[in-house]
């Protein structure tokens, strides 16, 4: 494990652009939802076709991904060593 | 210029010529080994491309008409591929000091250029065979913890063979040919095939030995390991069982389980791993919806997945062979010592989250389409979660937490310059696949002239990509990598079996003993008895006086006399 240093040196070592990547983030997300409106939706199965569904489905594959990986954590997670003892 | 392939030209068939250079490297060393290890793919990548299409002179063999060679789009793809990635990795290797494992990958590789070109399932099955055992040595290259790991791929990739070869013979039987050619699942036999290449393309649920025994080799090693192995099991089954719906039962629950395993693993060559998984699972999708835009797709993929996952298996070998840690806690903030391997990574971490501009972005938006076309609502909403999911495991664990993440205080440079050049190759390669589509897609078994680039498409890939990105970061502190092991299939013979098994043969230890006890106890009673006998204080061991001779002499004579009268 790494020397634990105190959290002023820590922050001060992060990466400097973090907040630029994330700030890009923010801008193609706002972006894509704006020109999402211009563009003529026909989706294969009906909800597809529906404005921003890419936004929401993406959130909620996110959503859904946390909560089944803390269920498997929860049924199926063994101490590292498990199958070395 | 043609070359034919008959009698000895046979000597050209790319998959031996390619072995033939991993045996002629093994006494190699330095700048001549160096030599080989670029100048042997790129001869072979040369004879790909230069033998005649269509199948060579069968050879008779046994009463089979044998064809070990049948060059067509499908094979010179994939094969092409398998030569540059044996390339890139043999470059990524030239500092490993264990100086055999480049010789046995290039045997490896061999193999699976064998596999993409044989047309019957002989030749296919014997190349089929080397590779499982040369893979299994590669494993146990890793060093003693690999040696489990290499026992469990060796046990499990023999059984698979002999599924294989047990459906082959039943096939065989049934219609007499060897040819390879689209199988119907209604026979025994056909299932039997069928199995037997689901367990090397590791499908769900026949998949924990990939993430098992991979992670488990060599920073180099890994590298071999991602590409030949799974993707020649596609082209099989593309093959055989294109249109099969049960592959697409399949892809879909590889998906699925691929995605939630990796977004719980910590060490980064598991999680890349995992997410070759989740790969192969777009794969099989796409293999199971059939049309002929669907095996555009599972083939690009394949392609482009064969770059990509060897690209970020460098990256996590080359933190790993620079810090000698793997573990996404222990590592961060490391792109200001090592831009090169940042940059690379990242390019195959956008390949695989399919981004716009990359290599995975222009194969996945076949499979998407196919799969839109065929109507299959259920996998078209699985396979673009995954597309989704595959933001967190290999976008943000591997180079975000590692590269950008908290600075972990681990002193780290680039790796030697072999292994930038292997990582900036393939880097290149993923780039230019996404920057020339057009030119892929002419590679492709029926080439179509898809535009991935349309404006809808890409609006709606990034929408995916960020939305799912930004979720994951509001949802990150329930989303700590545990340094646990996350049960999987494997439970059943890495845990269950050893524990049933003792238990049995304590059982019947117990009762060989009592058995021999028994025996003995019996043994022993019987020696008593005759010793008591015949011992030297038995009754017919003592010496007897003469009066009782005499005695009993002329009792016996006069029994006699009176018998004589009676």
């Amino acid at each position: 494990m790494p020397a634990s240093k105190d959290s002023h040196d820590r922050n001060a070592a992060r990466f400097a652009g973090a907040r630029a990547v994330w700030i890009v983030f923010v801008v193609i997300a706002a972006a894509t939802l704006a020109v999402d409106l211009l563009i003529d939706h026909h989706g294969k199965f009906g909800v597809d076709g529906s404005i921003g569904f890419y936004a929401w489905y993406g959130l909620l594959v996110a959503i859904a991904l946390t909560i089944l990986s803390r269920l498997l954590g929860a049924l199926l997670a063994r101490p590292e060593d498990y199958y070395d003892r | 210029m043609t070359v034919s392939l008959a009698g000895p030209g046979y000597l050209l068939l790319p998959g031996f010529v390619m072995m033939v250079c991993g045996l002629a490297m093994l006494p190699l060393r330095g700048v001549a080994r160096a030599a080989m290890v670029i100048a042997g793919p790129l001869v072979v990548l040369a004879l790909v491309w230069l033998l005649p299409e269509g199948p060579s002179q069968p050879v008779a063999w046994l009463g089979y008409q044998l064809v070990p060679f049948d060059s067509d789009p499908l094979a010179r793809l994939f094969a092409s591929a398998f030569a540059v990635v044996a390339l890139a990795a043999g470059l990524f290797a030239i500092r490993q000091e264990r100086r055999t494992e480049s010789p046995v990958a290039y045997l490896y590789a061999g193999g699976a250029i064998g596999v993409a070109f044989a047309a019957d399932f002989l030749t296919l099955f014997v190349f089929w065979e080397a590779m499982a055992v040369l893979a299994a040595v590669i494993v146990w290259m890793g060093g003693p913890k690999a040696r489990g790991a290499g026992q469990r791929y060796i046990v499990i990739h023999l059984l698979g063979g002999v599924l294989l070869m047990a459906g082959i013979a039943g096939h065989v039987a049934a219609t007499g040919t060897v040819a390879i050619g689209p199988l119907t699942l209604d026979s025994p036999a056909t299932w039997l095939i069928l199995l037997g290449f689901l367990v090397n393309v590791a499908a769900w649920p026949i998949s924990a030995w990939l993430p098992d025994a991979y992670p488990a080799a060599s920073w180099s090693g890994t590298v071999f390991l991602s590409a030949f192995t799974t993707k020649a099991a596609v082209l099989a089954l593309i093959r055989t069982f294109a249109g099969a719906d049960i592959l697409v039962v399949a892809g879909l629950a590889t998906i699925v389980y691929a995605s939630l395993y990796a977004a719980r693993e910590s060490n980064i060559r598991r999680i890349v791993a995992y997410s070759l998984v989740a790969q192969l699972g777009f794969m099989l999708t796409a293999t199971g919806v059939g049309s002929d835009l669907a095996i555009n797709g599972a083939a690009a993929h394949a392609v482009a997945g064969i770059i990509y996952q060897a690209l970020l298996f460098m990256g996590a070998g080359a933190v790993f062979y620079v810090t000698g840690k793997q573990d996404c806690g222990d590592l961060g903030g490391l792109y200001r010592a090592m831009p090169v391997t940042t940059v690379c990574t990242l390019v195959g971490a956008l390949s695989i989250a399919a981004f716009p501009l990359t290599s995975g972005y222009v194969a996945k938006a076949l499979i998407s389409d196919s799969i839109a076309a065929s109507g299959g609502a259920v996998a078209w909403f699985v396979v673009t979660a995954g597309s989704a999911a595959a933001v967190l495991h290999a976008g943000w664990r591997l180079p975000w937490t590692v590269f950008f993440g908290r600075d972990a205080g681990v002193a780290a440079s680039d790796p030697p310059v072999s292994m930038q050049w292997a990582m900036v190759l393939l880097a290149v390669v993923s780039v230019a696949i996404g920057l020339f589509p057009s030119a892929f897609y002419s590679l492709l078994p029926t080439p179509a002239g898809e535009n991935p680039y349309s404006f809808s498409h890409v609006v709606a890939q990034l929408q995916l990509l960020v939305f799912a990105g930004l979720g994951f970061m509001a949802l990150r502190r329930w989303l700590t990598p545990a340094h646990t092991t996350t049960l999987d299939v494997d439970w059943l013979w890495r845990w269950l079996g050893p524990r049933v098994y003792r238990r049995l043969d304590g059982g019947s230890a117990r009762a060989r003993e009592t058995i021999v006890q028994r025996g003995y106890q019996g043994a022993e009673r019987i020696i008593r008895t005759i010793y008591r006998h015949h011992g030297p204080r038995g009754v017919l061991a003592r010496a007897w006086p003469t009066g009782s001779m005499a005695l009993w002499a002329v009792f016996l004579l006069g029994a006699y006399l009176v018998f004589y009268y009676l």
